[in-house]
């Protein structure tokens, strides 16, 4: 669901590549955060010992792992989301991942996986517009990650694991249909009437393939991991 | 690591023969709605998954996947490297 250039108003995706950029943003400090640590500077070598002149943050080993599996998880899924299967009607579905890439690494650095397949996309491909890649962000990073998450985590409290992986990855793509929707419809596109129940009638369909092959990544991303331990 | 290299690299070149062709949710939505007029496509390098220097098709769309794969790792691997590089001051 990449809405492209043309469908929303201006002003409306103007805003939201604003609201976009500030999650970003905080969620790069928090990965920031994560993947590095502080180390102190040696300022001056005394025989009484080294004088520390302060503190700089320097990328720790496990940090860049994290970025490595990153770039992994991000390449997935961008080769995922290439893969559209049909739904009927003439219709196909592709992946969003953006549970996968969540639950895989986190939900900050997952929305700048997702984020960064959607910038990629749009940039090279014409997959997605520019002005629309705000847009796209909250509806498939924001949303369909961290928002996700959230369910996962929350389902995962009282149930196993690969029943709160299966509702939240379904729950991404509705989420983000029905936003996707309110968007195109609040630009004055199309009628909401018309769009939403369109929208989220054929992305319950899709939620159920999004959920299964979620399933199936995350299983593969950390057996791949584990053997690597 | 590499084998989830590999398996990207295997799902972008299956997607390229395998694919389906119908559109996606929001595009058969736009044309059985009639706003699909309404989009604007902008310039890129490879349009549509294609290079711009082979003939459209599979073979095209399975090269624009690698390359779309490799620039992902670029990214990723610019970043990690400037990291590396340019460690600041607490």
């Amino acid at each position: 669901m990449h809405i492209p250039d043309g469908f929303l108003d201006p002003k409306i995706s103007s805003g939201l590549i604003g609201v976009a950029a500030t999650v970003l943003g905080l969620c790069f400090a928090r990965v920031m955060q994560a993947v590095t640590a502080l180390s102190p500077v040696k300022a001056m070598a005394t025989t009484a010992g080294n004088i520390t002149g302060g503190f700089k943050r320097v990328l720790t080993p496990a940090g860049e792992k994290t970025i490595y599996k990153m770039g992994m998880a991000a390449a997935l899924v961008f080769a995922a989301q290439m893969f559209n299967f049909p739904v009927g009607s003439g219709t196909s579905g592709h992946l969003i991942g953006g549970v996968f890439a969540a639950v895989v690494l986190g939900p900050f650095a997952g929305a700048i996986v997702i984020a960064t397949v959607l910038g990629v996309q749009s940039l090279f491909f014409a997959d997605g517009g520019l002005m629309a890649l705000g847009a796209n962000i909250i509806n498939m990073a924001v949303i369909g990650s961290i928002g996700c998450y959230y369910i996962y985590l929350f389902i995962k409290k009282t149930a196993p694991e690969w029943i709160a992986i299966s509702v939240a990855a379904w729950s991404s793509v509705v989420l983000a249909a029905a936003a996707c929707a309110l968007e195109i419809s609040a630009s004055g596109t199309i009628a909401l009437s018309a769009v939403f129940p369109a929208m989220i009638k054929v992305h319950v369909i899709i939620g159920i393939a999004e959920a299964l092959i979620t399933l199936a990544f995350i299983n593969f991303f950390r057996s791949m991991l584990k053997e690597e331990k | 690591m590499k084998r989830l290299f590999l398996l990207a690299i295997a799902v972008a070149v299956l997607a390229a023969f395998f694919a389906s062709a119908y559109p996606d949710g929001l595009d058969s939505i736009a044309q059985k709605l009639g706003f699909s007029g309404k989009s604007i496509e902008h310039a890129a390098p490879m349009t549509g998954y294609g290079m711009k220097w082979l003939p459209e098709g599979c073979p095209s769309t399975a090269v624009a996947g690698i390359a779309g794969i490799l620039l992902i790792f670029g990214i990723f691997g610019l970043i990690a490297f400037a990291l590396k590089k340019f460690a600041r001051k607490a």
